[in-house]
């Protein structure tokens, strides 16, 4: 992570280390070939060797290449410890190292810009709330108006619909045949009701007269007994 | 050698180590090959070839040196990365020495905590809202239904019509009256 992150680092002054080491290395590798080249062309002249003598030139040619392969061998390994090295200690960049100014700013600027979104979303959201919540406490009293208006009419549906089924049960002119029938049963009973009353009224008026003028004795209270019972009798016809 | 970004280095230590270092390792050029790998290796040669081959080797290998670094110092320049190692010294210094970057820290914290914050309340406002909403559509439908069911009283409306029309016919003729 370290790495990667000082690689971002540089980068964003616009220098890769790697690539900056790389063409270092690849640079002492393309003139090491090129000097050799030349040191090749250079001994054959003075040593004045003819084309004729391919023996001389080939062993020449051999050692050359010997030489330039035990230089490249020892350069190419101090080179990669040179790269290491680079690497580690100039191109690093310690834990918790923040980038320059410049990117900071900008990197702020986008938190900020974020930032602004994510507060217009909210108060977008608030503001919806706010309606729904409005439309809840209107919805709230209309229910509550139909619900009370709903809860009279039903108890009123159910008293008419009872008195309905008992009108359905039976036709009207049964119903008031029933009243015409009731209301003479009514009237008799109430005539014989009287007559009742006046029969025993007057029963009373005589048995008083008959003993208005007799004294009182053993036999005149057996008497009375009687007359008791009789009257007894009297209110259980009633 | 000193570890670059230390407390006491001096000012361009980074870019001085870098171009040291380097120059350092070009050294070896000059001592890849000694003077009897070279004989040895040009053991067909007589002693006076070998001698001119070697001097001729050296000229060589000396321009060589010379010619890499050259190229190298060239290179330094085209990708300006001496003024660049400063900038990042100079940077890595002032963040180490200054008592108040880690309180910097803290606010780059604070600035993510807040925005954690507002992602959260907008993830509860929205879930309140829908909430919200389908209770407001249930609240709909049952006024909707409410409304409905006093349209059904006119069903009973008809039935007591027909009751009043059936009394109000039969006495209407004076002779049906009881005998009350």
């Amino acid at each position: 992570m370290e790495g990667s992150k000082s690689e971002a680092v540089f980068d964003s002054m616009n220098l890769n280390p790697q690539i900056f080491i790389n063409e270092a290395i690849n640079s002492v590798e393309d003139y090491v070939d090129q000097a050799f080249d030349f040191y090749a062309r250079d001994a054959s002249k003075s040593l004045k060797i003819k084309g004729s003598d391919k023996q001389k030139s080939q062993a020449l040619s051999n050692g050359i290449a010997r030489v330039r392969g035990l230089l490249l061998s020892v350069i190419d390994n101090r080179l990669k410890l040179w790269e290491s090295y680079s690497l580690r200690f100039c191109f690093a960049v310690p834990d918790g190292f923040v980038l320059p100014k410049s990117e900071e700013s900008s990197s702020v600027h986008q938190d900020g810009l974020y930032d602004l979104e994510l507060d217009a979303e909210l108060d977008s959201l608030r503001d919806k709330l706010n309606v729904v919540g409005k439309r809840s406490v209107e919805l709230d009293s209309e229910l509550q108006a139909l619900e009370r208006s709903s809860v009279s009419r039903e108890r009123s549906l159910r008293l008419v619909n009872e008195a309905l089924e008992l009108y359905d049960e039976s036709s009207m002119d049964e119903i008031f045949k029933e009243m015409t029938k009731m209301a003479s049963e009514l009237r008799a009973s109430v005539e014989r009701l009287k007559t009742r009353r006046m029969k025993a009224s007057e029963s009373a008026k005589v048995k008083r007269l008959k003993n208005h003028g007799k004294e009182f004795s053993a036999m005149t209270f057996d008497g009375k007994l009687e007359d008791l019972e009789k009257f007894q009798a009297e209110l259980r016809k009633m | 050698m000193e570890k670059p970004g230390h407390e006491t280095d001096i000012a361009g230590s980074r870019r001085t180590h870098l171009k040291k270092s380097f120059k350092s390792t070009l050294r070896h050029l000059l001592t890849a090959c000694s003077k009897q790998d070279f004989v040895d290796i040009f053991s067909k040669f007589s002693g006076a070839e070998q001698e001119l081959l070697f001097q001729l080797y050296t000229r060589v290998v000396v321009n060589l040196h010379q010619t890499i670094e050259e190229e190298f110092d060239e290179q330094c320049h085209e990708t300006q990365v001496g003024p660049i190692l400063d900038t990042v010294e100079e940077l890595v210094e002032e963040q180490s020495l200054d008592p108040l970057f880690s309180d910097k820290t803290d606010v780059m914290a604070i600035a993510y905590d807040l925005t954690t914050s507002k992602k959260n309340e907008i993830q509860k406002l929205t879930v309140l809202l829908q909430r919200a909403e389908e209770q407001n559509r249930q609240k709909e439908a049952r006024i909707s239904m409410l409304k409905k069911q006093t349209q059904d009283l006119s069903g009973t409306a008809d039935r007591i019509e027909k009751l009043n029309a059936g009394v109000s016919g039969y006495f209407e003729g004076k002779d049906k009256l009881p005998p009350i």
